[in-house]
């Protein structure tokens, strides 16, 4: 009902801000690829939060030049050269601060939505 | 239709984005895009899709390609540091792009390689760096100096054709003397080798009407001095042989630096009419900026002197300065003029013992410094092959430590030109960088040298980072890059090509590569044990020179001169009445203890001098009399400046013109003149004694003074009371309680309240004064002993670095020692021993090259020979300390070995 509300152009907003956080999401469990990455978004949001792909990379980059995540070739005999990105100290921090925000928000709305008056 | 490689994808994406980009897109952007491509293509297939569609599927990716583009920005944004780190990886250039000259000979795989190794080794690289930024930096610091004042030729057309001519005077052993008009005026008839000779004397004069009074240094000169510097005027024109009598001379030319502080670079400056020293001057032109002497001058007059001098023949006062023919040489020039004054030796008894004596002008500025710089020119090189020394000693521990690396390399099929030119183009990668740093450390270096040299530099002479100075830094580099990379590429290509036929091989240097290293290290220490020492020397020379017992005391002797323009203050009497009043003042100054006046008091070599004669000694033979100093000081001098007299007593305010003409001569000549006889009371008077001038009694005897160049004997001194000859211009020297300099602002109202028209010039410390004389040598010790220290910090590295890397591959062999029992001191004094033997070789090769390199200082040095026991052994224990020291810290770490930890296999 709410989503339906606020969708299509409140969900792509809420989207970009809150990408950054799903990229340290899945970063902290470990490094992954940018393809990964995007997989795993995918997947953890049962096909309702797809990226395009540039937009991910484009976020990736900034939050590497930001050092919230720091990206590493790696070439592995047999397999194709990929770059891995991992979280950064700084983006742990940020994450857990997002973290926080984003429960207070939650609660708020579930405050409004879930009691009627 | 067969699979798609990521190369393909790559492919696919770079044309795909490159139009929308404006330009081929960031590699290592295209490589992520690929990579994603090629992963949403295998998917897709896993998938079950067909071929057609997975690739469609993929495709689509790239066609919204506008994200991509903003992903593709993103990524250009990155900092400068990584983009690099990342052209390092930067795979070889696409088929059919033929890339550039750099491309093609392969270059640019090099440097990428080179950076990738030194990205890789962070430590090793930024020392790396640093020592050849020390090295180049130091080197084009002090050739931007050396260039800016030996190798530029002087700022006038055919400048190599202008010389001085100096009286040689034999008599008093002065090879530049100056000489009197009458020789000038024959020596410039009589010669052949000259188009034109010219004679000048250095004056000042007090600029005043228009603003503040103001003293300015400016020269007198006859009117072709201006053919003999080759200039003309900007503005304006010259004067003529018509102005050099008196009466004609009132013009007078201007030089660009005053025309612009003074007159704003007016134009119509020509034609004006200036006061200087009291009678109105024309000015009829104005020199171009070039024209810088002699030094400092900023006017030029014409010399206009009495009849009675053009004749005076016993007078000295005149410097001269020629530009010979085209196609005479100064040896030539020399013969000639030497001729001329032997025939007038022959033709005038009273210019016995003088020759002439031919300086090319530049010799003549460098003269002072020239061996000065020539040797740090010489330690900078020094400084630089020990940095080189050290950096070979680095990269051999470096590329021993690739060594696996480099054998597989040769077992991919690399040549050995191929490594060589690898560990080469490493070298010269650091040199690139530690060159840009060291250009910048020059530029700090060159400002604080010149800072340090004070006037010890000539003046004029343009001093700064140039084109000329990078190149010369380029030229360095490059240089040291190759000494410092060849000889670690020929021996680690060699142990590669060795290497790659064994299997494994254990990791560290062959013995060849340690036997290099203690190569290395005893020629650093050996360079800079040679440094060591010269800084040595020239420390003690400018130590000694600054303690040296100048018989009076620098401490608290503010001084200041006056000049009295001869229309104001015609008389004697205006004069004496003057200083009196003037004397007077000052001294009910607070603050002032005493003060008193002379007429030089750290004059260098041209002071006031004449020949005299002294009562009931035979007058010498013209040839052999000598000329005294003689000052004029006023009751109160040797008091002020805390001299002590020997015999006698000084000066009273009884020595005035009423009272018997009295001196005080020092030591030196009451020992020359009345050996073992009492001076006071002996008579003496100027000239030959025949004339009817009055007897002057000697009334004291002060100690000798050390008054200029301590490196001068000391000459017999005559002082003559100021009271009872009345000079016009006199120095005021004043002794304060506390801070001289704050006093002078009294001084100066004093003066102006007596004659507001006076400037007050000069105005100094005698402790600024004796410490200019001290520039040279303050600035040669400084600078020598800095470059010393940074050769003894680079060879401390060097040892340091070179032992602990052979304690790091002997952790094996010493665990063994200690299983068979050897005592942790025995494997200490083991360690020690072997790797504080290179650096005693070095000492003592280091003594060797000093004796014999130390010669060169020869005149720079004062108080101490340059073979001195002192400073040598004091080096030699302190380098032997740095050694042991160095060789400590690895040594005692190899001792800490855990035997079981040593002895477990790999």
């Amino acid at each position: 009902m709410l989503l339906t509300y606020m969708a299509p152009d409140a969900l792509t907003e809420l989207k970009k801000g809150s990408a950054v956080t799903l990229v340290l999401a899945v970063l902290e469990d470990g490094t992954r690829h940018g393809y990964d990455l995007a997989k795993e978004i995918d997947r953890r949001s049962a096909g309702r939060l797809i990226f395009h792909v540039a937009t991910l990379y484009t976020t990736l980059y900034r939050m590497e030049h930001d050092g919230l995540i720091a990206g590493r070739w790696v070439e592995k005999a047999g397999h194709r050269r990929r770059r891995f990105y991992r979280i950064t100290p700084p983006g742990r921090r940020h994450l857990a601060a997002a973290r926080r925000t984003w429960q207070d928000f939650v609660s708020a709305i579930d405050g409004v939505v879930l009691k009627p008056a | 239709m067969t699979l798609m490689t990521t190369a393909q994808w790559a492919a696919r994406a770079r044309e795909r984005l490159a139009p929308l980009l404006g330009g081929p897109p960031d590699p290592e952007f295209v490589d992520e895009v690929a990579a994603h491509l090629a992963q949403a293509y295998e998917e897709a297939r896993r998938d079950g899709r067909s071929e057609a569609e997975s690739r469609q599927a993929a495709l689509r990716l790239l066609e919204e390609s506008s994200p991509w583009i903003e992903a593709a920005r993103e990524r250009a944004r990155r900092p400068l540091a990584r983009r690099v780190q990342e052209w390092t990886r930067q795979e070889s250039p696409p088929p059919g792009d033929r890339g550039g000259f750099v491309q093609r000979l392969g270059l640019a795989r090099d440097i990428r390689h080179a950076l990738r190794m030194l990205l890789r080794a962070p430590a090793f690289s930024l020392i790396a760096i640093m020592t050849f930024a020390v090295g180049i930096g130091a080197n084009a610091a002090v050739f931007s100096v050396v260039d800016g004042v030996l190798l530029r030729p002087l700022p006038y057309p055919d400048a190599d054709r202008i010389t001085m001519v100096w009286l040689d005077n034999r008599r008093e052993q002065i090879k530049e003397d100056i000489t009197s008009y009458p020789n000038y005026r024959d020596w410039r008839d009589q010669n052949t080798s000259y188009q034109h000779l010219a004679g000048y004397s250095e004056s000042a004069f007090a600029l005043t009407g228009a603003g503040e009074p103001e003293r300015l240094f400016g020269a007198q000169v006859t009117a072709n001095f201006f053919d003999v510097m080759g200039l003309t005027p900007m503005i304006g024109r010259l004067f003529t042989t018509a102005n050099e009598t008196e009466g004609q001379d009132a013009v007078v030319v201007i030089s660009h630096g005053l025309w612009q502080r003074r007159f704003g670079g007016a134009a119509d400056v020509v034609g004006k009419t200036i006061t200087l020293s009291t009678r109105a001057h024309e000015i009829i032109g104005v020199m171009p900026p070039e024209l810088k002497w002699p030094e400092r001058a900023e006017l030029w007059k014409p010399l206009a002197p009495s009849q009675q001098v053009r004749e005076a023949r016993g007078s000295f006062w005149l410097p001269v300065v020629g530009r010979l023919k085209p196609g005479i040489g100064v040896a030539s020039a020399q013969t000639e003029m030497a001729g001329i004054s032997t025939r007038l030796e022959q033709a005038y008894p009273g210019n016995r013992g003088y020759g002439a004596n031919v300086v090319a002008l530049r010799d003549q500025m460098v003269g002072g410094v020239e061996r000065a710089l020539k040797v740090l020119m010489g330690a900078v090189a020094f400084v630089l092959l020990i940095a080189c020394a050290n950096l070979a000693n680095l990269m051999l521990g470096r590329t021993s430590a690739r060594r696996r690396e480099l054998a597989i390399r040769t077992a991919l099929g690399a040549g050995r030109a191929r490594l060589i030119r690898q560990i080469v183009t490493e070298a010269l990668v650091l040199a690139v960088f530690g060159g840009t740093a060291g250009v910048l450390l020059a530029i700090w270096a060159t400002k604080s040298f010149v800072a340090l040299a004070g006037n010890t530099l000539p003046a004029g002479a343009t001093i700064g980072l140039d084109a000329r100075v990078v190149l010369f830094a380029v030229a360095v580099a490059t240089l040291a890059a190759l000494l410092s990379g060849l000889l670690p590429a020929l021996h680690a290509s060699r142990a590669a090509v060795s290497d790659s036929l064994r299997e494994g091989g254990r990791q560290g240097g062959p013995a060849g590569s340690r036997r290099t290293r203690n190569v290395l290290v005893a020629a650093e220490v050996a360079l800079a044990l040679v440094l060591l020492t010269g800084a040595g020397l020239l420390m003690r020379t400018f130590w000694g020179m600054q303690h040296v017992d100048r018989g009076f005391a620098v401490d608290r002797v503010a001084m200041a001169t006056v000049s009295l323009p001869g229309p104001s203050y015609r008389t004697p009497d205006l004069i004496r009445a003057f200083y009196n009043r003037f004397l007077e003042r000052v001294r009910a100054v607070p603050g002032v203890e005493s003060a008193s006046l002379t007429t030089g008091v750290l004059l260098p070599l041209l002071a006031n001098s004449g020949t005299f004669a002294f009562e009931g000694k035979p007058l010498p033979p013209p040839d052999q009399r000598l000329e005294y100093p003689i000052e004029f000081v006023s009751p109160g001098f040797f008091e002020t400046i805390g001299a002590r007299m020997v015999a006698g007593r000084s000066f009273t305010e009884q020595d005035n013109e009423r009272g018997t003409p009295a001196a005080i001569v020092n030591e030196t000549l009451a020992r020359s003149i009345w050996p073992g006889e009492d001076p006071i009371g002996k008579r003496l008077k100027p000239g030959d004694g025949t004339d009817n001038r009055p007897w002057v009694t000697v009334v004291g005897v002060v100690r000798d003074l050390r008054r200029a160049d301590v490196k001068r004997p000391i000459r017999g001194e005559i002082y003559a009371c100021t009271l009872q000859t009345t000079p016009r211009t006199q120095t005021l020297l004043l002794r304060a309680a506390g801070d001289p300099a704050a006093v002078m602002s009294s001084v100066r109202r004093e003066l102006q309240a007596i004659d507001p028209q006076l400037p007050l010039f000069r105005v100094t410390t005698l402790g600024a004064q004796v410490s200019d004389t001290l520039n040279q040598p303050r600035f040669q010790a400084t600078l020598l002993g800095g470059f010393a220290a940074i050769a003894l910090l680079l060879a401390t590295i060097g040892i340091y670095g070179v032992t602990s890397h052979a304690v790091g591959q002997r952790t094996q062999e010493v665990g063994i020692r200690m299983a068979m029992g050897a005592r942790r001191s025995d494997v200490r004094w083991l360690i020690l021993r072997q790797h504080v033997t290179p650096a005693v070789v070095g000492i003592a090769i280091g003594i060797a090259g000093a004796f014999v390199l130390n010669r060169f200082l020869g005149s720079l040095l004062y108080g101490v020979g340059a073979v001195d026991p002192l400073t040598y052994a004091l080096v030699t224990v302190g380098v032997v300390g740095v050694a042991v020291a160095a060789c400590w810290i690895p040594a005692s770490r190899a001792m800490r070995v855990d035997p079981l930890v040593a002895l477990r296999p790999e």
